[in-house]
């Protein structure tokens, strides 16, 4: 049970950025609580796909730490006036380890987004890989801005998140947090009902 | 006179630059501030200043150094993860400010 918390906790960080950004694009990514942490760097060569090296450890999971190396697809972007959406899917796969085993690991993912200037709703699913074993995921996220950002001004959002992990399919987590943005900096951070904080960074170039 | 014209002419040249502005529908967040400044920096002196996005009208303004074709400005757009709507061309040429001319301060002694 609180295994499988934990890696629902630990899968729902890195689910929820763009995945691909715009040509040349960078994303160095970093994602910091007590028992886990999440590192992630990216680049975008086109802007339908990007190249992404991962690194995961999380101390509950018999320290579990994996390695892997994942490309991402920008399966479809719908542009309107004032909005846009998005639909991904990525695919990882590298190398694990924990206190008793060892392996491959690999993630798939599939994530859609829509955000205009003043909210933003995001899901996805994501099935993970390791000791001969998979789990699914489902992550539900809502976004809403206290106020209108311009160009080089903070952006500020107020976000909800629920997970439904399907070995806890009667214990959704719901995750309050905080998202700023500011020109190439990104940092979020919120704790979920059980008193479980984080904090994520993000930059990008 | 033939090579005064002719400085002149590549003088007017090379100091044309043209203001452009785009629309690009779908923008929302500096993450398409940082892909337009990004994918323009190639064409502009300081991408900062000389690049602006009015994330409520939708619109890139571009102070470029050189003349860019449609082509280009729309593959620029699509490199950023969008689409060139309308592109609205603001030509001007920068006109050279007066400099201020120093003489050097030299220390005359007038021998009587």
């Amino acid at each position: 049970m609180k295994k499988a918390l934990s890696l629902l906790f630990i899968i729902s960080f890195y689910t929820f950025s763009h995945p691909v950004i715009y040509k040349d694009g960078w994303v160095y990514w970093a994602n910091l609580a007590p028992d886990m942490n999440t590192l992630r760097v990216s680049y975008t060569p086109h802007p339908k796909y990007s190249l992404e090296v991962n690194s995961t450890w999380f101390k509950n999971l018999n320290n579990y730490r994996d390695y892997t190396f994942g490309f991402n697809y920008l399966f479809k972007r719908w542009l309107s006036k004032d909005s846009q959406g998005n639909l991904y899917g990525a695919i990882h796969g590298g190398y694990y380890s924990d206190d008793q085993t060892d392996g491959f690991a690999g993630h798939a993912m599939l994530m859609g987004d829509w955000e205009s200037r003043k909210h933003y709703t995001a899901a996805s699913a994501m099935a993970y890989y390791y000791n001969d074993d998979v789990k699914m995921k489902y992550t539900a996220r809502y976004g809403l801005a206290p106020y209108i950002a311009g160009m080089n001004t903070l952006q500020t959002w107020l976000i909800g998140q629920f997970e439904y992990f399907k070995e806890n399919n009667k214990n959704p987590v719901f995750t309050p947090m905080i998202r700023f943005f500011y020109k190439n900096v990104l940092w979020e951070t919120g704790a979920n009902l059980k008193g479980d904080y984080f904090l994520t960074l993000m930059v990008h170039f | 006179m033939k090579k005064l014209l002719l400085t002149l002419l590549f003088a007017s040249v090379s100091l044309f630059a043209e203001e452009i502005k785009v629309h690009v529908p779908g923008m929302v967040c500096q993450m398409c501030v940082q892909g337009m400044q990004k994918q323009f920096k190639s064409a502009v002196i300081d991408a900062e200043k000389d690049v602006s996005v009015d994330l409520d009208k939708k619109i890139v303004t571009v102070n470029t150094k050189e003349v860019l074709t449609d082509e280009d400005i729309k593959k620029r757009v699509q490199n950023a993860g969008y689409n060139a709507e309308k592109i609205i061309r603001v030509a001007k040429i920068e006109t050279l400010k007066p400099k201020k001319l120093e003489v050097p301060k030299r220390d005359i002694k007038i021998k009587k």
